[in-house]
């Protein structure tokens, strides 16, 4: 699975990184990739509300309601350390090593968006509880659950990258675009490591 | 309290009762009209009434033994394993990037940004000389006896900073060296006695001896300041070769602004306070800035410069 | 016998002075209370002298810093308590150096004005300078306190005085 492009984007809908891994990455223009962000952010919101109630409900309730069925779909399983674990412990930031995280975890995407797929491309869409939503863009046409089971790893990794090197940092703005070299250069680590 | 006169001390009638020095009045003479035997009991009795209460309730308060309990910095013991010994590194770094955010919203330039992480820093590093010290005083024969003597009580002190969490783990403000198993359940015995607060002074036959040389002092910079801020000694003290005055204290990951992208604000200033605040309250007046270094190794290698006042090179020359 | 104490801040200013008197016994009189701190800043430029000597209680520096000074020597290497560093007809000067140069020093007054030399029993009075040291670095913790101000706390003025009246009075 080859990673193109990482997208993040605010809670309210706006594009606050963007970044192009491989150079066979459709060249779009900053305005062009506003739009998507846009346009995501809307299919999201339209996503969520014809996701039928009943199946937001048993989501939010958690196991305690849901059936096993219901329970498997809300848990995204741990894939393992996805590729080489080149970097050394102390590199992870505040997060034990050896890996960012170990276990399963909840999906908090109760939206029903979860990844888009064409004949060429597919789009893999993670949500955090405060509303920031990282895309990721592949090349291969994926449709497999395990496909979307390593996208959500890779875009949560993706996430706790953010929330060292991007929160902790006391430059940036809150909802602004994202300029920290750190998180550049450990998202690029994270992605050449697939 | 500027406002005051000063007065003669024996224009002012005696005071029956300790009221806290008073400067504007001069000493009291008064021995406390208390028991002989002073010992870790009674001593708990005069957990405090709060520090800077200089008003009538509270010395009548303090004119009695049976003090208002509450906390304060009188009742909690300085033991190295009364408190915490570690805090999660996430808690560390969202305390900074705080501090430095609000340094950077207080300030119009980037230089007043430094000098604001700069002074945070001194006030600390002021404090650390002297705890630190008193702490390696502490031996391991002494701590025994602390613990032995320890009565186990109720304690107010005990601090509630889980490390258990999911981050890293370094040793934060409140803590020292050996986070070993036998500490933990050590921490517990001193969080206990931490009311007890004369056990500690007492137990001590040496004091540490002060550091007199710019050497000993950097060294202890460089292990026991270093270690007890981020849970291991610098990785290099270098003498510089162009002038006398003039050391290195390397650092090749700074743990404070590991999250902190590169950008014209050189957020180490901090630690730059906290080592001048060391050396300065030591009498070893000096300047110290910091210089990023990044090489292909330690892209984030930093070096801490301290520039000593010639009139420590010429004390030093008087003394060897 | 009573003792005049005080903590000199690195300004050569009192953050801190107390007299332990004894009311029924033993006081300082009244025309040498008022003498009490010039003697102590007298003796603060002995303490500055032997602040950065390697061995100040070793008795090795005699030659350089005046044999009077010294009234016993001691092979030990401590130092922070500097023993008895000055007299004044028939009243000794102790000192204490804290990590950060605070200078403790005290006036031992003798039990009549006979004019004999205090003795100082070193045991004692140096756990007092230990303790008041402990005491002193608890009110630095406190981060409402600054550097050289004076300590107003009721809390540590009373805790002193019982220091004192554990260590200083027989």
């Amino acid at each position: 699975m080859a990673i193109q492009t990482i997208l993040v984007i605010n809670k309210s809908g706006g594009l606050v990184y963007q970044r192009d891994f491989s150079a066979s990455a459709p060249r779009l223009s900053s305005n062009e990739y506003l739009v998507l962000a846009g346009t995501l952010q809307g299919v999201v919101a339209i996503a969520s509300q014809i996701t039928p109630k009943s199946l937001q409900i048993t989501r939010k309730t958690g196991s305690k309601s849901g059936s096993d069925a219901n329970h498997s779909s809300q848990l995204v399983p741990y894939v393992g350390a996805l590729g080489s674990s080149a970097v050394p412990a102390q590199e992870l930031g505040s997060f034990m090593g050896p890996d960012y995280f170990n276990e399963a975890f909840t999906s908090w995407n109760t939206t029903g968006l979860k990844h888009v797929t064409t004949d060429q491309n597919s789009l893999f869409l993670y949500q955090t509880l405060t509303g920031v939503k990282f895309v990721a863009v592949s090349s291969q046409s994926a449709t497999s659950t395990m496909a979307v089971s390593i996208a959500e790893n890779l875009l949560r990794k993706a996430y706790c990258l953010y929330v060292d090197y991007v929160m902790k940092n006391p430059f940036y703005e809150p909802e602004m675009p994202i300029k920290c070299e750190l998180f550049d250069k450990r998202l690029g680590e994270l992605v050449a490591q697939l | 309290m500027s406002h005051k006169i000063i007065n003669p001390s024996t224009s002012v009638a005696q005071h029956p009762a300790p009221q806290g020095y008073d400067y504007t009045i001069g000493p009291q003479q008064t021995l406390p009209d208390l028991p002989q035997s002073m010992g870790p009991s009674s001593a708990s009795t005069f957990a405090s009434t709060g520090i800077s209460t200089t008003g009538p309730s509270a010395a009548s308060a303090a004119s009695s033994t049976n003090l208002a309990s509450g906390p304060s910095v009188y009742s909690s013991s300085l033991h190295p394993l009364a408190h915490t010994q570690q805090v999660s590194l996430a808690a560390y770094a969202f305390l900074f990037q705080e501090m430095v955010a609000q340094a950077r919203n207080a300030s119009k330039s980037v230089a007043e940004i430094e000098l604001r992480l700069h002074r945070h820093g001194y006030h600390l590093g002021v404090r650390l000389l002297e705890l630190l010290n008193f702490r390696s005083s502490v031996n391991a024969s002494s701590r025994s006896a602390f613990f032995k003597t320890s009565t186990a009580g109720p304690s107010s002190t005990s601090a509630t900073v889980s490390s258990s969490a999911p981050s890293a783990q370094l040793h934060g403000y409140h803590s020292h060296g050996s986070g070993d198993a036998a500490g933990a359940t050590a921490a517990a015995a001193a969080a206990a006695a931490a009311d007890d607060g004369h056990a500690l002074a007492h137990s001590i036959s040496h004091m540490k001896r002060r550091d007199l040389t710019m050497v000993e002092i950097l060294q202890f910079v460089h292990s026991t300041v270093w270690t007890y801020l981020f849970g291991r000694p610098s990785d290099d003290l270098v003498k510089s070769s162009d002038r006398d005055n003039e050391f290195m204290i390397v650092d090749h990951a700074p743990l404070l602004t590991r999250f902190i992208s590169s950008t014209n604000v050189q957020c180490d200033f901090f630690v730059c306070g906290v080592v001048e605040g060391v050396l300065d309250s030591a009498c070893f007046p000096c300047a110290v800035t910091v210089h990023s270094v990044p090489d292909d190794k330690f892209p984030e290698k930093a070096v801490f410069v301290v520039r000593f006042e010639s009139a420590v090179l010429e004390r030093e020359a008087l003394r060897a | 016998m009573p003792c005049y104490f005080a903590i000199i801040g690195a300004k050569d200013n009192p953050i801190y002075e107390a007299e332990f008197t004894n009311p029924q016994l033993n006081q300082f009189p009244p025309e040498l209370k008022e003498l009490n701190p010039f003697i102590l800043h007298a003796s603060l430029d002995i303490l500055e002298d032997l602040q950065w000597q390697a061995h100040p209680q070793s008795g090795a520096s005699t030659g350089t810093s005046g044999g009077f000074l010294r009234s016993r020597s001691s092979a030990n290497n401590s130092n922070c308590y500097l023993g008895k560093i000055d007299h004044f007809y028939g009243l000794a000067i102790t000192g204490y150096l804290s990590y950060g140069n605070m200078k403790f020093v005290m006036i031992h007054s003798g039990n009549t004005n006979s004019g004999l030399p205090v003795t100082i029993e070193d045991g004692p009075v140096k756990s007092f300078y230990q303790e008041v040291h402990e005491l002193y670095i608890k009110t630095l913790m406190n981060p409402f306190y600054k550097l050289n101000e004076p300590i107003t706390s009721p809390v540590f003025d009373s805790k002193v005085r019982t220091l004192a009246k554990r260590y200083l009075t027989k």
